[in-house]
């Protein structure tokens, strides 16, 4: 039951007991929020009392019959269409010249390119909030979308780079030996070959994108409200369980994602 | 006019290939190629060899397109091409890992050059029939590179390259990856390949064998240097120096200094012995010379016989298709010699001496 074998002394078994407990605990703690926020979510009641004594879908009603709610689903879900699409297509071109060895200055420019990932947020959403305001980007969606690639980004690189270093460049060799164009090429040769790196990059962008709050914060008014800012505010207007079944809804969301980015990362290693 | 035209494309008209003063260096002051002039013929089967780093898959990069030259003209049909894309080549090439696409079959991976020469439909899939059919994968061409084994990969990459029938195919160690029995078999097909369809071959390996095996000619290339462009006989027999003399066959190096005395050419060794011998490349009166001789060509005969150089035989082994002998030479400052003898020669006890025969058509006194 310890992992340990057969001819492991007492104090050894003590000391393999107490990382185990340690383990569990920290385990426990990590994902405690999921087992007060999905039951508190499915109560009745309109306070946060747990055990629930009476389940309804009632929040889960209020949520989807709640235009602000709805409003907020739909501008995140644009927002991160958007990020994604951008943060890939330019994270996937980074990545792929970032891989050639002539690339002047290469280490210099990819620590740019992922310092979204290690400047504090505030900092990323105050500079934004002063740049943008200059160019009218403010409370408009293309002003959040660009500051969200830029924070989505340092994960497509990163991904499409894990991938790339195991890409046979004798692959896009042989692509043009063969009379394609370079073009052809990228999109017949190497973008099949390196799919898992570029779709999990895509997953990591929606994430980044729909769970991003300070930002966000900054940089939308209220008709243009993303959905964890609307949560953010209605935390402090009226403490409602309906908060519970957004995040719920959030939650899954992630839980899915997440198991598709590793599905896709398992692929990538066997192929 | 009418007569001059023909005598005018008749110079250099065999040549698909010309290498003119081709230099490349990666960082700037270190040339990986220098100063190569170099002509493949066409129909021609021509092998780079050297060890790695010598620049000879580098030289066929820069063929390929992938590696633009330092300096000087790579000439393709008479046309420059160094500036010329390597998808706008319509060159063949296989490569030692196969690169056959991993998410392609097989058929689709030897149909891929067809597409983009206009080439669909029907006509596509005959010829990729076919195609396959040349090299014994017909019925394959469902299955994935992947459920395929090394000899059978090789071979599709090997499909893929001629299916649009390229007037030049490269070929960079495509053998490298295959066991040696496998190996030597797909030499012979590739080889057979080559004289049937009449296409051209620039073929790069660091085995001598292969490379004497399959080649019309070969070009020995070392530091960047070509060091000598012969047919796999002349390079064996008339090696142009003493790298050429050792990477291609085994040779026994005597240092001496080459002497042209009348029609003779004599190698005078330290110990004031004179051997008389051929020189392949005439070397200058006094030069620092090798005096190289291989192991098969030195007969073994008793001590003391006339014209014979004394010997002491050090160990013999038995190796089945020949004994191999190890003998210490006095007049050869101690050195050590290895000969081949047949099978069924007597060879003397070790410690024994004996006498070494060194015909003088073998002897060959090369640059050090």
């Amino acid at each position: 039951m310890l992992w340990l074998p057969s001819y492991a002394t007492g104090p050894e078994r003590l000391g393999r007991l107490a990382v185990l407990v340690f383990v569990a605990l920290v385990l426990i703690f990590l994902i405690a929020p999921f087992f007060v926020v999905v039951p508190l979510s499915v109560s009745k009641e309109a306070f946060f009392t747990l055990p629930v004594k009476e389940y309804s879908w009632r929040w889960y009603q209020d949520f989807f019959g709640n235009e602000r709610w709805i409003a907020s689903v739909i501008n995140s879900v644009i927002a991160a269409v958007a990020t994604t699409i951008l943060a890939t297509m330019l994270g996937t071109a980074a990545a792929l010249g970032l891989a050639r060895p002539e690339f002047p200055y290469r280490r210099a420019v990819m620590s740019l390119m992922l310092s979204p990932m290690i400047v504090p947020i505030v900092i990323v959403a105050v500079g934004s909030y002063l740049f943008f305001g200059g160019l009218g980007l403010i409370n408009t969606r293309p002003g959040l979308v660009l500051s969200h690639t830029a924070l989505a980004l340092p994960f497509v690189v990163v991904t499409v780079a894990a991938t790339l270093s195991t890409y046979d460049t004798n692959l896009t060799r042989a692509g043009l030996s063969l009379g394609a164009p370079p073009v052809a090429v990228f999109f017949r040769v190497t973008l099949p070959a390196i799919a898992p790196g570029v779709i999990s990059g895509a997953i990591f962008a929606f994430a980044v994108s729909f769970d991003e709050v300070v930002v966000a914060l900054f940089l939308t008014s209220a008709e243009r409200r993303t959905l964890p800012v609307q949560m953010f505010s209605g935390i402090r207007d009226q403490i409602n369980p309906t908060i519970m079944a957004a995040a719920t809804i959030l939650l899954g969301l992630s839980i899915v994602l997440f198991i598709v980015a590793t599905w896709l990362g398992r692929r990538g290693q066997k192929a | 006019m009418a007569l001059n035209a023909p005598l005018l494309r008749a110079k250099g008209a065999d040549d698909l290939v010309v290498f003119d003063g081709v230099q490349k260096s990666y960082d700037g002051h270190t040339l990986v190629v220098r100063d190569l002039n170099l002509a493949v013929k066409r129909g021609e089967f021509l092998t780079l060899l050297g060890p790695s780093g010598s620049g000879k898959t580098t030289t066929l990069m820069m063929l390929g397109g992938f590696e633009r030259p330092t300096a000087g003209h790579i000439l393709l049909d008479g046309k420059p091409v160094e500036a010329l894309p390597p998808e706008k080549r319509d060159i063949g090439f296989v490569f030692q890992n196969y690169a056959l696409f991993p998410h392609m079959s097989v058929a689709e991976n030897v149909a891929f050059p067809l597409r983009y020469r206009g080439v669909r439909g029907a006509e596509a899939r005959q010829r990729v029939a076919k195609a396959l059919d040349m090299v014994r994968l017909g019925g394959f061409g469902g299955r994935r590179p992947t459920q395929l084994s090394g000899g059978q990969q090789q071979r599709v990459a090997l499909a893929r390259a001629l299916v649009f029938q390229p007037k030049l195919v490269l070929m960079d160690e495509p053998l490298g990856a295959l066991d040696k029995q496998l190996r030597e078999r797909m030499q012979i097909e590739i080889k057979h390949l080559q004289q049937t369809l009449g296409i051209t071959i620039v073929f790069v390996t660091h085995d001598q064998s292969e490379a004497l095996t399959m080649s019309d000619r070969v070009a020995v290339f070392h530091d960047g240097i070509l060091q000598q462009l012969a047919s796999p006989r002349e390079l064996y027999d008339e090696p142009a120096n003493a790298f050429v003399a050792g990477f291609v066959g085994e040779n026994n190096f005597v240092p001496c200094t080459a002497m042209r005395i009348g029609p003779h050419a004599h190698a005078l060794l330290e110990s004031g012995l004179s051997l008389v011998g051929t020189m392949p490349v005439a070397l200058p009166n006094a030069a620092q010379a090798m005096l190289a001789i291989r192991p098969e060509r030195i007969g073994l005969v008793a001590s003391g016989a006339e014209g014979a150089v004394a010997c002491n035989i050090a160990e013999a082994f038995f190796l089945g298709d020949h004994t191999r002998v190890d003998a210490t030479v006095p007049a050869f400052g101690g050195m050590n010699v290895t000969i081949k003898l047949p099978p069924s020669t007597p060879v003397p006890p070790p410690g024994a001496s004996a006498g070494l025969v060194l015909p003088e058509q073998h002897c060959r006194i090369i640059a050090p």
